[in-house]
């Protein structure tokens, strides 16, 4: 098996407000200091999930699908905790 | 020559001084290609000036006037340090050096002017508004990339001078020397814009939204800022200058004169007690009020709280801020309106689609019963913080029973839940009602049975009913606070309130207008709040008149069927009443203004200042 290994997972947005800047920016604080690379993709636009500016280009409202993608040694703690953060709606109600 | 720009006046107040422009949009950077063997030292200049621009943001949070309570001020830099290590924004800016051999300003200005193509694309108002993180740190950088000053605090003279922006965000106003500001105007922007918040909370004359304001000044010109009415004059000649000295100065002499006011009762001659209180925004604000005569504060308008702040407030920092205003007040009542947003006003935290007619749409109180997360904590800061003084809880645009029903039911819920936690918090405060939907007017006798007061909040009330949007200055001579409609409204539920001992309050614009107010006297309208500065001037009318000289006023007036011969009506009743106050300029219909031409406005709103001061 490669050192190098990819995990991917699939997201909806849960949270009423969507990935407005609060959630975004916890989003981007869970994996940018990991040891991986990070995207996450809304239908054919991609970004760099430690990029707080990508992050909010995605304008991901509730019931939006985004695709996690990440690559490196940390790649499935990234997707964990990006997955606990959208299925937990970022800690709102 | 003498040239006017006509703006959205946003804190009262004339101001005469030199301009200092403040370019809050990105500099327009010519393309620059630079050699291959010269790419490294790019790289290297782009990430010094990063590493001046962190520092910067590092001291500005060091300083003492960033630790303000609600976090505002911390929680943007501090966003902006995370955008300084942003790997799209600086990441990608760094690429194009390399690959495309741009320079390290040229290729920073077009990676933020592809962001602002995508934010401008987007339809909901708070992402765009994200944009503005943006812009405010790559304009430090390019700032610290071309050796200019980007700090205005150290990019100011020491004069005092009258600040010409586009728009001012928190970051902004964050930074600047306010102590050398003694005025503010913008080229975009409402009367609730962060700029026009900021004026007013600091005193400082403003006026919004002139539009093509940064093509017309220029650095050093002198110019006059007539916040009260919203104008801008350029170059004024020394005849115009004079005037409006003497204008600046009657207003001050006179605000002083009225000021003996403020500490009399507010008693009419034959001995009528009547209840005036302040309107509020900001919890500082209740520092003031006792010096304007307010016997209370009648509404404190907690979403500006929501609205200054980038994350929302905790239950804590809410806590302290109703307790800080309850304590000002030192035991007079004080009406906390639980949070008003929606229509024009947003808040940074939470984001709400754009809407077709936000006025009708998910705002205030349906807001909050949607958002039980958010209005749950605002009711338990608002009970906690009741036991530090004579608060009182207000919900607004109640529409009807039911959904009153449903926010006491989980008021109630609220309660419950301290009680449990053994939270100290006040169980009997008691709880009013915003009466602004026709609806609910209708209602009135129903609502009574569930509310300890009424409050008529005309602004709305007018707009709802005459369904007129007073910013649309087509039909903004539609929007008639002496409509017979309203006044037939606002009178049945006095009498509904009268019947049912609920004390019926107006806190409205409305209020403020003297004529008006002789208006809402004569339909037996008792409780007034209003803006702090307005209150000296209406407690001069009412310590000047009889109710019994209003009694048949009010009766008549209900029977009269234009707005027009209402206000003719009123203003012969008033003349009598009052012959010493400069009637012939008092207007029921302020926005009346901006159907006169600039030259008229400027001529008789002279004559009115100086009249009034008599």
């Amino acid at each position: 098996m490669n050192e190098m290994f990819t995990v991917s997972r699939e997201v909806v947005i849960l949270n009423a407000l969507g990935l407005h800047a609060r959630p975004a920016a916890s989003l981007v604080e869970a994996v940018s200091n990991l040891n991986c690379k990070v995207w996450i993709r809304k239908d054919d636009y991609t970004v760099n999930a430690k990029s707080l500016m990508g992050v909010l280009t995605l304008v991901a409202a509730q019931g939006t699908v985004l695709v996690i993608t990440a690559e490196g040694k940390d790649a499935q703690r990234a997707v964990d905790r990006i997955v606990e953060l959208v299925d937990g709606r970022f800690g709102e109600e | 020559m003498d040239t006017q720009l006509a703006g959205i006046p946003a804190s009262t107040g004339v101001v005469i001084g030199p301009a200092r422009l403040y370019h809050t949009q990105v500099p327009k950077i010519r393309p620059r290609t630079i050699e291959s063997d010269a790419v490294d030292l790019e790289v290297e200049r782009l990430y010094k000036a990063v590493a001046i621009s962190e520092e910067q943001i590092r001291s500005a949070l060091g300083r003492e006037d960033t630790q303000d309570g609600d976090h505002t001020v911390r929680d943007i830099l501090n966003t902006h340090l995370v955008y300084l290590k942003d790997p799209m924004l600086i990441g990608q800016t760094e690429q194009r050096i390399g690959e495309q051999r741009e320079s390290a300003e040229y290729a920073l200005s077009q990676v933020v002017g592809e962001a602002e193509r995508i934010f401008s694309g987007q339809e909901d108002p708070r992402f765009r508004e994200r944009f503005a993180d943006i812009q405010d740190v790559a304009r430090r950088v390019l700032g610290n990339l071309l050796g200019r000053m980007t700090d205005l605090g150290s990019d100011l003279s020491h004069r005092q001078v009258i600040l010409i922006a586009h728009d001012l965000s928190p970051s902004d106003t964050a930074t600047l020397p306010k102590d050398r500001i003694i005025g503010f105007a913008t080229e975009v922007g409402g009367p609730t814009s962060h700029t026009a918040i900021l004026a007013r909370s600091l005193r400082i004359p403003a006026v919004v939204g002139v539009t093509g304001l940064l093509e017309q000044v220029a650095d050093g010109d002198t110019i006059i800022l007539d916040g009260s009415h919203g104008t801008l004059v350029l170059g004024p000649s020394a005849e115009i200058r004079q005037r409006y000295e003497q204008t600046g100065r009657q207003i001050e002499a006179d605000e002083n004169r009225l000021r003996t006011y403020a500490f009399l009762p507010s008693v009419t001659l034959d001995g009528h007690a009547l209840d005036i209180s302040a309107n509020i925004e900001l919890p500082d604000e209740a520092k003031d009020v006792l010096q304007y005569g307010a016997g209370g504060i009648g509404l404190f308008r907690t979403e500006y709280l929501f609205m200054r702040a980038r994350s929302l407030p905790s239950e804590e920092e809410q806590f302290q801020a109703y307790r800080r205003v309850l304590e000002y007040m030192e035991g007079r009542p004080v009406v906390i309106r639980t949070m008003d947003l929606g229509g024009d006003k947003f808040a940074h935290a939470i984001p709400v689609p754009d809407e077709m007619n936000p006025f009708m749409g998910w705002r205030a109180i349906r807001f909050c019963l949607q958002n039980r997360g958010l209005f749950r904590t605002q009711l338990r800061a608002i009970l906690r913080a009741g036991v530090f003084g004579r608060a009182r809880m207000m919900f607004p645009l109640i529409s009807g029973v039911r959904e009153l029903q449903e926010a006491l039911a989980f008021l109630e819920e609220v309660k419950e839940e301290l009680h449990n936690e053994k939270v100290q918090f006040e169980e009997h405060m008691p709880v009013g009602g915003m009466i602004e939907l026709p609806s609910a007017v209708m209602v009135a006798e129903d609502l009574a049975r569930h509310l300890d007061f009424f409050s008529i909040g005309s602004n709305d009330l007018i707009q709802y009913s005459l369904a007129v949007d007073r910013i649309n200055e087509k039909i903004a001579h539609l929007y008639q606070p002496l409509h017979p409609g309203v006044l037939r409204m606002i009178s049945h539920v006095v009498r509904v309130g009268h019947r049912q001992e609920t004390p019926v309050e107006i806190c409205g614009e409305m209020a403020a207008n003297p004529l008006c107010c002789l208006v809402l006297l004569g339909l037996g309208m008792e409780r007034f709040s209003m803006s702090p500065g307005a209150i000296p001037r209406v407690k001069a009318i009412v310590r000047s008149i009889r109710m019994e000289q209003l009694r048949s006023f009010g009766e008549r007036i209900l029977d009269i069927s234009t707005a027009e011969e209402v206000e003719r009506y009123a203003l012969r009743v008033a003349r009598r009443i009052l012959p010493r106050y400069p009637w012939d300029e008092e207007q029921a219909f302020p926005v009346r203004h901006e159907q006169r031409s600039h030259e008229a406005v400027a001529d008789t709103d002279l004559v009115v200042e100086a009249s009034l001061r008599r």
